[in-house]
């Protein structure tokens, strides 16, 4: 039931973090989990009117003293609410992921030719409640095989694509749907035994991938998407299912949800 | 520290979109084709040694290299095979009875060296450019037959080619039920007189081999089945042995075997032309294996007695019924006898063939029957006569036999072709023919 409260979390991000810091419980996982440490890799923004005061230099000889906060400013109900609704990119989240499935390379006469397809990732997104995005690079391959006894022709098809979307949560569920660009390094080689032709061709390829993760033990969150990819001219497209893992490198899902 | 990572990171970025860019416009995919001057890399027969081989041909017909769309076919892409109306009464309906619908306009990918060779990127690109020309070699031979003025008159002043004129290609259309394609026509080709409009169904198990429609010979057959059409019946969609159903009469009559012997001289055609165009009277074996498919024009075969049953009943009949038998069978209470009967009949005259008792008659059998005794003719004289010379006296034949009524035979073409033949090879044709034509021998004309 405790690892339900992240989903509610989740959920419900305005009623239930002022709940979390109410009651300290929430920082603690249940049971002989450690607490929980979020790690951040860059300075959390607040918003304007929260920045605190530059840090006064000490007179040199005077000793430190501990202990003494500025007394707070009052806060803004507007920006308040405003920040809640459209919070600032705050501390992100890194994780890597590869996945394997199938693709479906479009053919010249119209049909499909089903294909394996690897792909990896290494994607940032900020912390959940601060923004509902993720950017991410990805790199995929897959190759493209007719025999005909001795001919035979072999497309290698390489993908770099960069993409950002949209992602939301659901109890330990990620849906996210993005978009992605970038170029298909394709390496067409034939032959007939005795003759080989071999050509490369670099060409811009964009595409639609949504899907989600599953957020299990650990680090881990497995994944399912699926994705189009158009490129070429004319167009051409491929159709990817792919089933992966991802891992989280600074944070467990249990934070990052 | 950061700051120089950026920098690297930056430099790095800059680095790759331009050479990423560079290699677009280095080697961009497409490119303007002249199909006049430019070559295309295919795969086609080398007629000098028999074998298939990536070759930089012309393609001087296409008018649009990316939708394989010329003066000699137009290629559809794909699309849904499918029965349409089922009890066709008039022509046109039975124009709709063979339908391949939500077809496209095929996309093969190439690029274009510097050279002006047209390089065709992927399999299919490659095959359907291999398919086109493999057509437009099968139209310039028809329309390099050294025919007389008087065939030239007899066929309106027109070639061969501008007959057949421009037709559709139906490359990988597929059967589906319910949306889920399903393997019964792949590994063929086909000419469908309805459609009037060739067929490529998709590869399946052959795949080892040379595919059957990369096969020269293969398509100057389907080809000669359009050729067929126009000379015999002057291009009608729906011809009357069709639109009459005469293979629907009873087993045993006139229009029936007419039906089935049309069908095979059909087949017999087509196999003939396939070979004098490849110089290969085993032209199907370099896509099938003989142990397949048995299509070898050189070998000697017959109509003989279990063949002719086949015509006239529909069904093949037992070997022994006819005069055939099973290779190496033998009686059960011989010594050392294992297999009675094996998978192999043989018909009458000791040729093995390959299909079994109860069997529904393929006309490709008859033809290959007919093809076989054209091809032994041109061996007997190939010092004296060429296959340019042949190939006109089996056109005058066709013309001869043009709209066949329910009493055809056969022997009526046969019968044309010996009269087409100078006066010096027709005894030497009608020795052949009776020596091969054995259960219609009595009914040729040279033989009586």
């Amino acid at each position: 039931m405790s690892e339900l409260i992240p989903i509610l979390l989740v959920l419900f991000p305005l009623q239930l973090s002022g709940a979390a810091s109410a009651d300290p419980a929430h920082a603690v996982a249940d049971g002989d989990q450690d607490p929980v440490v979020i790690k951040t890799q860059q300075p959390r923004r607040q918003p304007p009117n929260q920045r605190q005061p530059p840090r006064q230099r000490q007179p040199p000889g005077q000793p430190r003293s501990g202990g003494r906060t500025p007394p707070e400013k009052p806060k803004s109900a507007f920006l308040e609410g405003f920040w809640n609704i459209f919070p600032p990119p705050g501390p992100y989240t890194t994780e890597i992921g590869v996945a394997a499935g199938a693709s479906f390379v479009e053919t010249a006469f119209g049909g499909i030719n089903p294909n394996a397809v690897v792909r990896g990732h290494f994607g940032l997104r900020p912390r959940p409640h601060r923004a509902p995005f993720v950017i991410y690079g990805a790199a995929d391959y897959l190759n493209y095989r007719q025999n005909a006894g001795e001919l035979s022709y072999v497309s290698h098809y390489t993908g770099l694509m960069g993409g950002a979307g949209l992602l939301g949560y659901y109890g330990p569920l990620r849906l996210e749907a993005t978009g992605e660009a970038g170029a298909l390094l394709r390496v067409s080689s034939q032959t007939d035994g005795n003759t080989s032709v071999r050509k490369l061709w670099a060409q811009p390829a964009g595409g639609l991938v949504v899907g989600g993760g599953l957020a299990i033990k650990g680090r881990l969150v497995l994944s399912l998407k699926s994705s189009v990819r158009f490129y070429g001219y004319p167009v051409r497209r491929d159709i990817n299912v792919l089933y992966g893992i991802e891992y989280l490198i600074d944070a467990r899902p249990i934070d990052y949800y | 520290m950061r700051r120089m990572l950026q920098k690297n990171i930056t430099k790095l970025a800059c680095v790759t979109a331009t050479s990423a860019l560079m290699l677009c416009i280095s080697c961009s995919p497409g490119g303007e084709v002249d199909p006049a001057s430019d070559k295309f890399l295919i795969y086609n027969l080398d007629t000098e040694t028999g074998e298939y081989e990536l070759e930089r041909v012309s393609i001087e017909t296409l008018r649009d290299v990316r939708a394989v769309d010329g003066d000699v076919v137009e290629m559809r892409g794909g699309g849904n095979l499918k029965t349409g109306i089922s009890e066709p009464t008039t022509r046109e309906e039975w124009e709709q009875v063979l339908l391949i619908e939500n077809t496209i306009t095929p996309q093969v990918e190439y690029t274009v060296d510097r050279d002006g060779t047209v390089v065709p990127w992927d399999f299919d690109s490659a095959m359907m450019l291999t398919v086109y020309h493999h057509f437009e070699r099968a139209r310039e031979y028809f329309d390099a037959l050294p025919l007389s003025s008087d065939v030239q008159a007899d066929l309106g002043n027109r070639t061969i080619g501008q007959l057949v004129d421009r037709i559709p290609c139906y490359y990988y259309p597929s059967i589906a039920i319910l949306g889920v394609p399903i393997p019964v026509f792949v590994d063929n080709a086909a000419y469908a007189f309805t459609l009037n409009g060739f067929i490529v169904p998709p590869r399946q198990t052959l795949v080892d081999a040379v595919p059957i429609y990369a096969n020269r010979g293969v398509i100057t057959h389907e080809y000669s089945h359009a050729v067929f059409n126009r000379l015999v019946y002057n291009g009608l969609r729906v011809p009357d042995p069709i639109f009459e159903e005469w293979d629907a009469e009873p087993i045993g009559t006139d229009p029936f075997i007419a039906a089935a012997e049309l069908g095979g001289l059909d087949e017999g055609i087509a196999d003939i032309f396939g070979a004098f165009d490849t110089k290969d009277p085993d032209y199907i074996a370099a896509s099938i294996g003989p142990e397949l498919i048995d299509r070898d024009l050189a070998k000697p075969r017959y109509y003989e007695q279990c063949l002719f049953m086949a015509v006239r009943d529909g069904v093949y009949p037992d070997p022994a019924d006819c005069g055939g038998n099973y290779v190496n069978s033998c009686e059960d209470d011989e010594p050392g006898c294992t297999v009675v009967r094996p998978e192999d009949p043989v018909d009458s005259q000791g040729v093995r063939f390959d299909y079994q008792e109860g069997g529904q008659y393929d006309s490709h059998h008859l033809g290959a029957v007919a093809a076989s005794v054209i091809w032994e003719f041109r061996e007997r004289n190939k010092d004296t006569l060429t296959d340019g010379e042949l190939a006109e006296f089996v056109v005058i034949a066709l013309r001869d036999i043009q709209d066949p009524s329910p009493e055809f035979r056969i022997t009526h073409f046969f019968d044309a072709f010996h009269a087409a033949l100078p006066p010096q090879y027709q005894e030497g044709a009608c020795d052949l023919f009776g020596e091969r034509l054995i259960v219609i021998r009595d009914e040729l004309q040279c033989q009586n």
